[in-house]
C-alpha cells in the first residue's frame, strides 16, 4: 500500500523516533497547569501517556527493587532486547561527531549504573565521615528520571549527572530535594568540606566505574560493576 | 506529567541532540532553585523553554540525527538537513508547533514573539522545508 505523508507528519515521526519516550514528550507545555484545551486527537493521546508512564515507573520501581536486592546480578540484560522491552522507537545511528554512549539501554540497565555511582559515592563518603543523602527512589523516578535512557546518547549525558547532583558546583551536590534539604541543614563550612568530599568521591567513582564523563562505558562491566557494589 | 521530557523535546531543534539534555538540565536546576517564580506561572514548559535557551550555549550548528530510510521510510532523508538549514527561529517555530504539538500562543510565549509571527516563521519554514525537498510535493511515498 502506498501513502503519501506530509512534512508536518514527517516532523513528528522523526521527533518522535530521536525521542525514545515520544509519547509523553508530546502535547502543550502548559499540560497539568490548566485544561487540555488541545486537539481533540490529544485526549486519547493522554490516555496512552498515562498508561506508558504508569507502566514505565512501575517498571523503574521494580528495577529499583531489582537492583538493591541484587536480583539484577542474577540476569544479566541483553541489550539486544532494550527494544522490546522499551516498546520505543529504533534508535537512530549517531552523528559523526556526537559521542558515543555505547548502548541503547533499557532503563534497567541504566538505573544500574546510576545506582553503582552512588553507592560508590556514598560509600566513599561515609568513609571520610561525612553523611551522604541519596535522592530517594521516588525522587529518582519523579522528578530526576535521570536514568531514562535518551534513544541516542542513553544516561551518558552530562546533563543527566548534573541533574542527579553529582557535577554541578551551583547545586553544590544537591541534587535532588532531599539532598537539597541536607544540604541547607550544614552550615557554611560543612558545606565546603562536605562539597570538597563530594568531588573527590566523584572522581572516585567515576574511576571506578570506567570514563563515565565522556560516555565511552563498558556497560557489562559497569553493570556487573553495580551489582556487585549493590551486594557490598 | 514531568517537565522535563517535553522540555527536552522542544530544544532538540535549537540545541541538537546533544545539547537538549543539557539544557534542559540547566532549565530545571534553574526551575528548583527559583521555584518561587515559577509556580504560578500557567506555562512552565514554556517559561522554562526560555530559560534554558538563555543559560545554555548554543552550537554553532546543532546536530540531529540524519533519518536512515530503512529505519524511517516515511520521512525524507533530506528533511532534517533541510530543517537544520532553516534560520534558527524558524527552525524552533515549526519544530514547536508540529513536532511538539505546542500552539501558537504557546510559541509565541515561548519564542517571547506575537503570535502572528509565529505564523509567519512557520509558513515560511514549511514553504523552505517544501522547497528543499522538491520533487516530492511536500511529502512522500512510504511502504
Amino acid at each position: 500500500m502506498t501513502q503519501k505523508i506530509s512534512i508536518e507528519e514527517q516532523l513528528r515521526h522523526y521527533a518522535d523516533a530521536v525521542d525514545p519516550s515520544s509519547s509523553a514528550r508530546t502535547g502543550s507545555p502548559a499540560q497539568g497547569r490548566r485544561g487540555p484545551g488541545l486537539r481533540t486527537t490529544w485526549f486519547a493521546a493522554a490516555a496512552a501517556v498515562v498508561i506508558l508512564i504508569a507502566g514505565v515507573a512501575l517498571a523503574q520501581r521494580d528495577a529499583v527493587q531489582q537492583v538493591e536486592s541484587g536480583d539484577f546480578a542474577q540476569q544479566p540484560p541483553d541489550p539486544s532486547d532494550g527494544a522490546e522491552r522499551t516498546d520505543g522507537p529504533l534508535p537512530l545511528p549517531l552523528p559523526d561527531d556526537v559521542p558515543a554512549t555505547g548502548d541503547w539501554r533499557t532503563p534497567q540497565d541504566s538505573l544500574a549504573v546510576l545506582l553503582a555511582y552512588s553507592e560508590l559515592v556514598g560509600e566513599c563518603m561515609e568513609d571520610q565521615g561525612f553523611n551522604y543523602v541519596s535522592p530517594t527512589d521516588q525522587e529518582r523516578i519523579e522528578l530526576v528520571g535521570s536514568w531514562q535512557p535518551h534513544g541516542i546518547l542513553g544516561i551518558g549525558t552530562e546533563g543527566a549527572a548534573r541533574l542527579l547532583g553529582y557535577q554541578d558546583h551551583r547545586w553544590g551536590g544537591a541534587g535532588s530535594p532531599s539532598q537539597a534539604v541536607a544540604w541547607q541543614a550544614l552550615t557554611p563550612e560543612a558545606r565546603e568540606s562536605d562539597f570538597a568530599a563530594l568531588r573527590d568521591c566523584q572522581g572516585f567513582a567515576e574511576s571506578q566505574l570506567g570514563d563515565y564523563q565522556s560516555k565511552e562505558i563498558e556497560f557489562d562491566e559497569i553493570l556487573q560493576f553495580g551489582a556487585d557494589g549493590t551486594q557490598g | 506529567m514531568a517537565a522535563r521530557p517535553r522540555l527536552v523535546r522542544a530544544l532538540l531543534a535549537v540545541r541538537g541532540v546533544a545539547g537538549a539534555e543539557d539544557a534542559a538540565s540547566e532549565a530545571i536546576a534553574w526551575g528548583w532553585e527559583h521555584g518561587d517564580r515559577i509556580i504560578d506561572i500557567e506555562n512552565p514548559v514554556g517559561y522554562l523553554y526560555r530559560v534554558a535557551l538563555t543559560r545554555s550555549e548554543a552550537r554553532k550548528t546543532p546536530i540531529l540525527p540524519r533519518v536512515p530510510p530503512a529505519l524511517m521510510p516515511e520521512v525524507e532523508p533530506g528533511l532534517v538537513p533541510a530543517l537544520m538549514a532553516l534560520p534558527e527561529r524558524q527552525r524552533a517555530a515549526v519544530w514547536l508547533v508540529h513536532a511538539c504539538e505546542w500552539s501558537y500562543s504557546e510559541v509565541a510565549e515561548a519564542l517571547e514573539i506575537g503570535t502572528s509571527t509565529v505564523g509567519t516563521h512557520v509558513t515560511r519554514a514549511l514553504a523552505a522545508l517544501r522547497e528543499a525537498l522538491e520533487g516530492d510535493d511536500g511529502s512522500m511515498e512510504a511502504m
